[in-house]
């Protein structure tokens, strides 16, 4: 499963963990600002990232190799801690501070009750450790090769920071991981609070094996071999599939709870796109300023988008904001209805016309005559670099196509 | 009914009892803390069932949710939904999903789907027990692969169904004896992680830890090696609340030794 794919994590505050600083100071940081070497210890080793920390208010980020996310809340507690919320998952590390470490724990709340893994970080940034050049590229790989196979491309490349890179399944890529390379071997890695992945590896000849670690314990083996341009992953539009043959409908409330249906006149005689979305999804921040830029290229010529959102709980009082905040990021001018919940069964009953498993995000196109020409399952974010680029300009150009076909 | 779990510590003669680490400290007080204060813990379970046609709760609704605010749990044409005074809504699976201050949880097995149905807490929950921590009761082994794959459904921690695939026979030396154990792979629904469980019966189960037995999750080490540390073996969730189901002990995973060292049973009536 990729980040394409279900969080189980509630947005929810994670009151019996992390005390979501009901009882916290907000207190300057003291000295804590500046950079943070962190990892968290899980059964394969380190799993590397950076913490910055700031000054003025409290704040701080989570780094990936180049991608940083803001933490929720940074706080220092009573007792020399500190606490570094990550409110989208509900998660938060709150680690004991002295002058050149931050020593704790990491912990999110799942069905089970509560995870917590050791957490740990020191001044400064990790160095870069470039890979070489053989172990950059793209890579055929299949995890559990002797269990039940399943298959992935290994995207890695050699960026200033060192390795950078990112997993691709069906369904989407796992965000950017980032590592390098010592003394022959690989690790590479991401964060981001609820998904707690780890890659790491050798070459072998002409073969990359390895393991891919899941938390903190999973570990399943793979091994990939150099990608020779053959499909070695459904194609994005081979994984969900729609009935051609009928007007493609939708009908569901907008933040207002006012209903929104495909007969609406906004999207008659229109081009429309019809995007399946999460606030909770990565991959769907990654392809919103697609579809911003495909609205505002051609609106004006007839084309529509409309956002599907399938979001956590299906409480519009708790789901409504969050899509709100999604539009208000990314300047969203089109309409977001507030269409189910992310989970699977979900979105395939809100969706009989469409078959297969549903990715998050998927895309579908319309033509003026209400027909489905493409479903687009999946997005490639800006972390694969030349082949988000190339995705990007296929989208553009299919819409300008459809809106050709309409005399547009 | 909330049961009550005592704080005990045994000792427990001639046992290598060292101080705890850090790690499994801050893992036991955030599960304490989790089960004292969780709106969905398992302490806070009034109903656990089988979701077949609809389930009402408020008035007119079987007695265990006939507190809660009124609604109607069913799937409908547009997916599985709660119909509530303020209308209806979609409803995830494997999710917890508030109703007032209540909560609830479906969760997808084999055969449909099944319901948790958490009611607010109105009785204070004691801290679980633990025995001291035991050194010499982490043990590393080697874990046998199996001869063929085999995935059969079993009963996770929390009392819900879900398919495991074999992970293989650990075997390692636990104080006086030689071990083989069958461990599974649990998945943790929505990730891609999963667990290697084992789910054991010792000397101690039925007197000083729970009948069935308890879970412990094996850490890779690498090369087929894992360490299993009995200091954190968990009672399962019906260990706290007799609506959960309990899983039946796994063949052949007795230990004759007693295994003094991790998760306690006791109630407020022994």
């Amino acid at each position: 499963m990729t980040r394409a794919s279900f969080r189980v994590l509630a947005t929810l505050c994670l009151g019996a963990v992390a005390g979501c600083g009901g009882d916290a100071q907000t207190t300057p940081l003291d000295g804590l600002a500046g950079s943070w070497r962190a990892q968290v210890d899980v059964a394969g080793g380190p799993l590397r990232f950076q913490v910055e920390l700031s000054e003025g208010p409290p704040s701080g980020v989570l780094c990936n190799g180049g991608t940083c996310e803001p933490f929720s809340a940074v706080q220092l507690l009573p007792g020399d801690s500190v606490l570094l919320e990550i409110g989208d998952y509900a998660a938060a590390i709150r680690a004991s501070v002295t002058p050149d470490s931050l020593v704790g724990f990491y912990r999110n709340v799942g069905n089970r009750g509560p995870r917590t893994i050791p957490f740990r970080a020191s001044r400064g940034s990790w160095p870069a450790e470039p890979p070489p050049a053989e172990l950059t590229g793209r890579w055929d790989a299949i995890l559990t090769p002797d269990g039940t196979p399943s298959p992935r491309v290994l995207e890695l490349r050699a960026t200033e920071r060192g390795l950078e890179g990112t997993i691709i399944a069906n369904s989407g890529d796992s965000g950017l991981f980032w590592g390098g390379v010592r003394d022959g071997r690989f690790d590479m890695s991401h964060f981001d609070g609820s998904f707690v992945y780890m890659l790491t590896g050798a070459l072998d000849g002409d073969t990359l094996r390895g393991t891919f670690h899941a938390g903190l314990t999973s570990q399943r083996p793979f091994v990939a071999v150099r990608s020779t341009g053959a499909p070695h992953l459904k194609a994005p539009t081979e994984i969900v599939s729609a009935d051609t043959t009928s007007t493609f409908t939708w009908d569901f409330p907008d933040l207002d709870g006012n209903f929104v249906t495909n007969e609406d006149e906004r999207f008659r005689d229109k081009v429309v796109i019809v995007e399946i979305f999460g606030t909770w999804c990565p991959t769907c921040h990654d392809s919103a300023p697609t579809l911003g830029e495909i609205y505002d290229r051609f609106r004006d010529r007839g084309l529509e988008i409309v956002g599907l959102a399938y979001e956590v709980t299906g409480d519009p009082e708790v789901d409504g904001p969050l899509v709100r905040r999604f539009a208000d990021k990314f300047g969203i001018e089109y309409p977001l209805l507030l269409a189910g919940v992310n989970d699977d069964d979900s979105a395939r009953d809100t969706q009989p016309q469409l078959q297969g498993p549903i990715a998050f995000p998927t895309m579908i196109f319309i033509d003026t005559s209400g027909r489905v020409r493409r479903v687009q399952a999946g997005f490639y974010g800006p972390a694969l670099g030349e082949v988000h680029e190339e995705l990007e300009r296929e989208l553009i150009d299919f819409a300008d196509q459809l809106l050709k076909e309409a005399g547009r | 009914m909330v049961r009550r779990i005592l704080f005990v510590l045994l000792a427990v003669p001639g046992a290598l009892i060292a101080q705890i680490p850090p790690g499994v400290q801050a893992e036991r007080a955030d599960y304490a803390q989790w089960l004292q204060t969780s709106p969905s813990s398992p302490y806070a379970a009034v109903f656990f069932g089988a979701l077949s046609g609809e389930l009402v709760f408020g008035p007119g609704a079987q007695a265990a949710l006939r507190r809660a605010p009124a609604a109607t749990l069913s799937q409908g044409a547009r997916g599985l939904g709660l119909v509530t005074e303020s209308g209806p809504r979609p409803v995830p699976r494997n999710r917890e999903v508030t109703l007032g201050d209540w909560r609830l949880r479906v969760s997808p097995v084999p055969s449909g789907d099944m319901v948790t149905v958490y009611a607010p807490m109105t009785e204070e929950v004691d801290h679980p027990g633990w025995f001291p921590y035991r050194a010499d009761l982490v043990v590393v082994g080697e874990l046998k692969r199996p001869s063929r794959a085999d995935e059969r459904a079993i009963l996770g921690l929390d009392g819900v169904e879900i398919r495991a695939s074999l992970a293989g026979t650990f075997t390692a030396r636990v104080l006086s004896e030689d071990v083989s154990l069958t461990a599974y792979r649990i998945p943790v629904p929505g990730s891609e992680e999963e667990e290697v469980t084992v789910f054991y019966r010792d000397g101690t189960s039925g007197a000083e830890t729970y009948p069935p037995g308890r879970f412990a999750v094996l850490l890779p080490l690498g090369g087929g090696r894992y360490r299993l540390d009995l200091n954190r073996s968990r009672n399962p969730f019906c260990a706290y609340n007799p609506r959960f189901p309990c899983p039946l002990p796994w063949p052949g995973n007795t230990l004759q030794v007693r295994v003094e060292a991790g998760e306690l049973y006791k109630t407020a009536n022994d």
